[in-house]
């Protein structure tokens, strides 16, 4: 530890040559660099304060609002092209009945439901993509509508 | 936010050249050293926190760091420079007033940044060790460690020049 002499003479010491006493900033030292500084943050724009101006406007979500609303509209746009294209060309067939079957010459709104054959449709689109929908006999938006099974 | 630089310009230039003066080796590197640490304020504005201590303490931290980056640097490239043994005597008195400003700078850049700004705050800015602590962003005991580290080493300095002084007299 130093004594309080010695802490006496490093103060003078240091205090007689303080490098601070002189060479002050002159007036046209301090403009140049405020010049340099404030030319930082005009000119020199960096993607992160453009961010964090973007965040603090609330910009991010109205983007983000924007690109879902965007979405949305493509995918009902997808969709809506998906069930009108196949119709469109005339692939929609309906695969009626072979012959002999059941259904065949009989009114089936009126048959058991286990017998009626089951109706499909089938999509086939340019790239060869088949998608076959089969509808249930026995579906019936109310219970009580159903078509009895005896 | 250009006002908010200009702002904290205005308010802290004088005050951080003062202490790059004290912690950098000559005159340009502690104009550098102020320009670079606005340069980075401007960078990162929102990060400066309000208030006229609270920026001062930013501020004060990174010129802290880039003096500490730029001693790495020196000393990778070894242009640490020993002290001079010897003062010309009889000199006239601004050209002693220059020697003794050289030699205190010389003295200084031997001590490690953080440990020159602490001894610099204490000794010469007459801060007391709380304020040092919170400047630096350090706790109080390690100011004082630092304190007594410098004085120590800054004793042994004096004790060479002494002894430089009865040789070369």
């Amino acid at each position: 530890m130093t004594d309080p002499k010695q802490h006496d003479e490093i103060r003078s010491f240091l205090r007689s040559g303080d490098p601070a006493a002189s060479e002050p900033l002159d007036a046209m030292e301090v403009e140049r660099m405020r010049r340099r500084v404030l030319t930082e943050t005009r000119g020199g724009t960096s993607l992160r304060s453009v961010l964090a101006n973007a965040a603090g406007q609330g910009l991010y979500r109205r983007a983000l609002f924007g690109a879902a609303a965007a979405a949305l509209l493509i995918s009902i746009g997808a969709a809506i092209m998906w069930r009108v294209k196949p119709e469109s060309a005339g692939v929609v067939a309906h695969q009626p009945p072979a012959a002999g079957s059941p259904g065949v010459g009989a009114d089936s709104a009126v048959m058991p439901a286990d017998l009626r054959p089951a109706r499909t449709i089938h999509f086939v689109t340019e790239s060869g993509t088949r998608v076959i929908w089969t509808f249930d006999p026995n579906f019936a938006l109310y219970p009580e509508d159903a078509p009895s099974r005896s | 936010m250009p006002d908010r630089l200009e702002g904290l310009f205005d308010a802290h230039h004088e005050r951080l050249h003062r202490l790059a003066q004290r912690l950098s080796r000559d005159a340009e590197g502690a104009r550098d050293l102020v320009q670079e640490t606005f340069l980075r304020a401007a960078r990162r504005v929102d990060s400066v926190p309000e208030g006229r201590s609270g920026e001062e303490a930013w501020l004060v931290r990174v010129l802290v760091n880039l003096c500490r980056d730029q001693r790495r640097r020196q000393r990778v490239r070894g242009r640490l420079e020993a002290l001079p043994d010897d003062h010309p005597d009889g000199a006239s008195s601004p050209e002693q007033s220059a020697v003794a400003r050289a030699t205190v700078r010389q003295a200084l850049a031997q001590l490690s940044p953080r440990r020159r700004a602490v001894v610099v705050m204490y000794e010469l800015e007459e801060k007391s060790v709380e304020e040092i602590a919170r400047l630096l962003g350090i706790a109080r005991v390690t100011v004082r460690w630092h304190l007594a580290a410098a004085r120590r080493h800054l004793a042994e300095i004096l004790r060479g020049q002494g002894t430089t002084r009865t040789r070369t007299s």
